[in-house]
């Protein structure tokens, strides 16, 4: 009896024990206020070391209620031989640890990105705490760091501005394109295709806009500005596309969402359209060692802007008008494609279109296949457009002011 | 040491408490089996508290297979 | 009997889809991504395929005499000394199954959820709670699973569809053009897990209420089971891509995280990741009782629980010392473990199948 009491008392005992090691809750845990948030990462190259730049949010001013002089984000940077090496120095300066959940973007410096890339991916892909959710971008024509310095109005967080600045531009204007992680290491290791970046830009002095002063005033003299694609052989990049070569990237992609093109009218002036729809097939062939490839682009556009004498009543019209739009985009497409060509850098993934097709044939030339594609691959384009509506109004005032001053003439 | 004065006064708390059970089904050998299985259970719990490298039973079936295991394995690698 | 305890047909069946999901969701799709590529899926096809037949198989060994379990069986066919033999031989298998499962587990959590806990931690909490289950006996297990199996069944459905409007279809074509060799010799590391270590279901047999439908559910529930595992190895490829996939070590983590709706419905991957926490749970606590069950045979021991408590903590300090590290571990499950598995798992059961048939054949010409 005596005994089973005692066993009872012990069990209890021990059950509480238990209970107070669970009170302390996860072995893992780390508490907001020992955790330093990075919303961006910029890497630079110094000598044979890494600089990196790190973007801290200052949790106090995002969301604390009193207005102090402050700014939202700070940079703290670190050297070492390797990346990760980089990242845990940071703590010899930053007064938390680095925590990487919440990175939104990862800007590489232009120098850096031209030496190689694939050692800091290689980090990126392999720590726990890094999603696959943030934006890469390159520093264009600067170094990271002063990218990642700059201060943001409107966005108290500047790497959320850049996050958001992307998303915005990817959906309509088609001319960056937001990379993520696995993309990039997809497009970077397939053999029949290549990876493209975009590019930031620091407009005005990188030296002010790190001040607090910048974001004080209204136009801010610094702006970060995201435009343009940079393309990449194997890890290294090489060069930058202008602004048609970067739409005609995202058209063949598939990553056009909404944009805007235009063509003059038959008496001067301009009319522009809203391509809100845009469908690329490509497709491709390889017959006795030559490639070919069709690309194949559907668009529905409506009429934006119409700065000429543009008779818009008769469906005769608007027939004449899309085919307009359908010669100008192709010339543009053609041109850009030719031009990336030359490049010999296959970031259309037109590689894996003919490995897709023709995958006997495509073993024998996976090796050259930069080579192939700068200077023996044919590529057709054949651009589609359907004009549906005129926007709100139909005809354009423009006309009648324009017989109006013929008539005062 | 202490590490291994930690784990046996645990196993004597964990014997007290089990023990019981084992007592309910009055089978002799069941508690004969049943504290044959809590030494070595015990032993190697204590061996591994004192960082003794216990070999792998895994470098065992590695070796029985061998024969067969190899040239699957090579020509799997093939596609790696 | 040693088990007084009974399952219902639909407990089984639950019980067989957690343990064919069970470890296999988290290391198949890389494994086979590694040598088929693109073409993983289909190896994960032909791995059904081949694991239809396996359970077509086991079927036909319990049907020798469906009220005795495995170790009964064994003894019952083979005679008293052989049986015990081949029950030596398969309760290792299991002691080194369930360790290494909780090793994977324990791999899983602290590669990436919480890094810095031990994984001893981790697989003692594992383990321990998988004890309890073993305790209170197969009904519990069998009734705690209808209760958990909706939520994992649930958040894996709301998985593939998450996930479907990241996919990119190209990323799995051209099919069957390459790597073709790879993708049929890829089928053997997969048969491994699971369908090599459904043969510990010969040991639950009997203690479903009814034989004829408890035959029925073993293929439901494998089969809905490998139809899963097929369609997240392909989400894996075509979200991820087969190298990623490939390159990755728990891939359908990966996919989790891709999880993004509307930018609102994101960083859920936990929950997923939790769901299989579900499946492996059952699937160490089946196997653990099983190990359970057959030390008791062997034995000759009253109770399945009595050496429950010791075997534990021996499974916990195997699961360390088995592998040194992940890449060991990786190696062993891709170029030895199936050919282990498949001794234990084809060759044995077979042999019972065969000797059985047999003695039946003698006996009823003896009566003849």
């Amino acid at each position: 009896m005596v005994n089973q009491l005692m066993q009872k008392k012990i069990k209890s005992i021990c059950v509480i024990i238990i209970l107070t090691v669970l009170l302390s809750g996860c072995w893992d845990a780390r508490e907001l206020s020992d955790i330093a948030i990075a919303t961006a990462l910029g890497v630079d190259k110094e000598g044979d070391q890494i600089l990196v730049s790190a973007q801290i949010l200052n949790p106090g001013e995002i969301a604390g209620n009193t207005i102090s002089t402050r700014t939202a984000v700070s940079t703290y940077q670190a050297k070492g031989s390797t990346f990760f090496e980089a990242i845990r120095k940071l703590t010899t300066i930053a007064p938390r640890r680095i925590y990487l959940a919440h990175l939104r973007m990862i800007i590489l410096g232009e120098e850096f990105a031209r030496g190689g890339v694939a050692d800091v991916l290689d980090f990126i892909s392999r720590d726990h705490e890094m999603r696959t959710d943030f934006n890469f971008a390159i520093a264009r024509e600067n170094t990271a760091e002063n990218v990642v310095q700059v201060l943001t109005p409107l966005e108290k967080i500047p790497a959320n501005k850049i996050f958001g600045n992307l998303q915005a531009a990817e959906e309509s204007w088609a001319g960056v394109s937001a990379v993520k992680l696995d993309e990039l290491i997809a497009s970077m290791t397939s053999k029949g295709k290549e990876a493209s970046v975009t590019g930031l830009w620091v407009i005005g002095d990188p030296e002010f806009g790190t001040q607090l002063e910048n974001v004080e005033a209204s136009l801010s003299p610094t702006e970060i500005k995201t435009d343009f694609i940079g393309v990449f052989k194997n890890d290294r990049f090489v060069d930058w596309l202008n602004e048609e070569q970067s739409k005609t990237l995202n058209r063949i992609k598939n990553k056009v969402k909404n944009t805007i093109s235009w063509v003059p009218c038959d008496d001067g002036g301009k009319v522009a359209i809203e391509v809100f729809k845009t469908h690329a097939n490509v497709s491709g062939s390889m017959k006795k060692g030559i490639p070919k490839i069709n690309v194949d682009v559907k668009s529905e556009a409506n009429v934006g802007d119409v700065a000429c004498a543009l008779n818009l009543t008769k469906p005769k019209e608007l027939r004449k008008l899309e085919s307009k739009f359908e010669k100008s985009i192709e010339e543009e497409m053609k041109t850009s494609i030719k031009k990336i060509q030359e490049m010999g850098t296959d970031v259309f993934g037109f590689g894996e279109v003919i490995h897709r097709a023709s995958p006997k044939e495509w073993k024998k030339v996976k090796g050259q296949w930069n080579e192939i594609f700068a200077n023996e691959l044919e590529v057709k384009v054949n651009v589609k457009i359907k004009i549906r509506r005129t926007g709100t109004i139909n005809q354009s005032f423009l006309k009648e002011i324009e017989e109006k001053r013929k008539q005062g003439e | 040491m202490f590490k291994v004065i930690v784990v046996v006064l645990i196993a004597v708390v964990v014997f007290l408490l089990d023990f019981a059970t084992v007592k309910k089904s009055k089978s002799k050998k069941d508690k004969k089996v049943y504290i044959a299985f809590f030494i070595l259970a015990l032993s190697i719990v204590v061996l591994h508290v004192m960082e003794v490298n216990i070999p792998t039973p895994i470098e065992g079936i590695k070796q029985i297979y061998q024969p067969v295991a190899e040239p699957i394995r090579k020509s799997l690698e093939k596609y790696l | 009997m040693i088990e007084k305890g009974k399952i219902g047909v639909r407990q089984f069946t639950v019980l067989v889809l957690m343990y064919t999901l069970g470890t296999a969701v988290i290391i198949l799709p890389s494994l086979t991504a590694s040598y088929a590529h693109a073409n993983a899926w289909i190896t994960m096809v032909i791995a059904m395929l081949i694991g239809i037949g396996i359970v077509f198989m086991l079927n036909c060994v319990i049907s020798i005499d469906w009220k005795k379990n495995l170790f009964e069986l064994s003894e019952h066919i083979l005679g008293k000394w052989v049986g015990k033999a081949v029950s030596v031989l398969f309760l290792t298998y299991i002691l080194l199954l369930t360790a290494t499962n909780l090793r994977q587990i324990g791999e899983f959590i602290t590669t990436q959820v919480t890094v810095e806990t031990p994984i001893q931690f981790v697989m003692f909490i594992f383990m321990m709670t998988s004890l309890i289950g073993v305790r209170l006996g197969l009904e519990v297990i069998g009734r705690t699973s209808e209760i958990f199996f909706p939520y994992a069944f649930t958040s894996l459905i709301l998985l593939l569809i998450l996930v479907a409007p990241e996919a990119d279809f190209r990323n799995v074509q051209p099919v069957l053009q390459e790597d073709i060799g790879g993708t049929f010799l890829a089928v053997i590391p997969t048969l491994t897990t699971p369908y090599l270590e459904l043969f510990i279901f010969l040991a639950i047999f009997p203690y479903v209420h009814r034989f004829k439908p408890a035959k029925k559910a073993f293929y439901i529930g494998v089969i809905i089971g490998s139809v899963i595992l097929t369609l997240i190895t392909l989400m894996c490829l075509a979200v991820l891509g087969p190298d990623f996939t490939a390159r990755q070590i728990f891939p359908s983590y990966i996919l989790g995280k891709k999880i993004s709706l509307a930018n609102f419905l994101e960083r859920i991957e936990i929950l997923v990741a939790i769901a299989w926490f579900f499946t492996i749970f059952f699937k160490i606590t089946l196997n653990f009782y099983v190990l359970n069950l057959g030390m008791s045979h062997f034995f000759n021991l009253k109770s399945t629980k009595t050496l429950s408590t010791p075997l534990a903590f021996i499974i916990i300090i195997m699961g360390i010392i088995l592998f040194t590290d992940i890449i060991y571990y990786n190696e062993f499950v891709a170029y030895y473990a199936p050919y282990y598995s498949a001794t234990i798992g084809i060759l044995l059961p077979m042999l019972l199948l065969l000797v059985g048939f047999i003695r039946k054949k003698k006996k009823k010409s003896k009566v003849g």
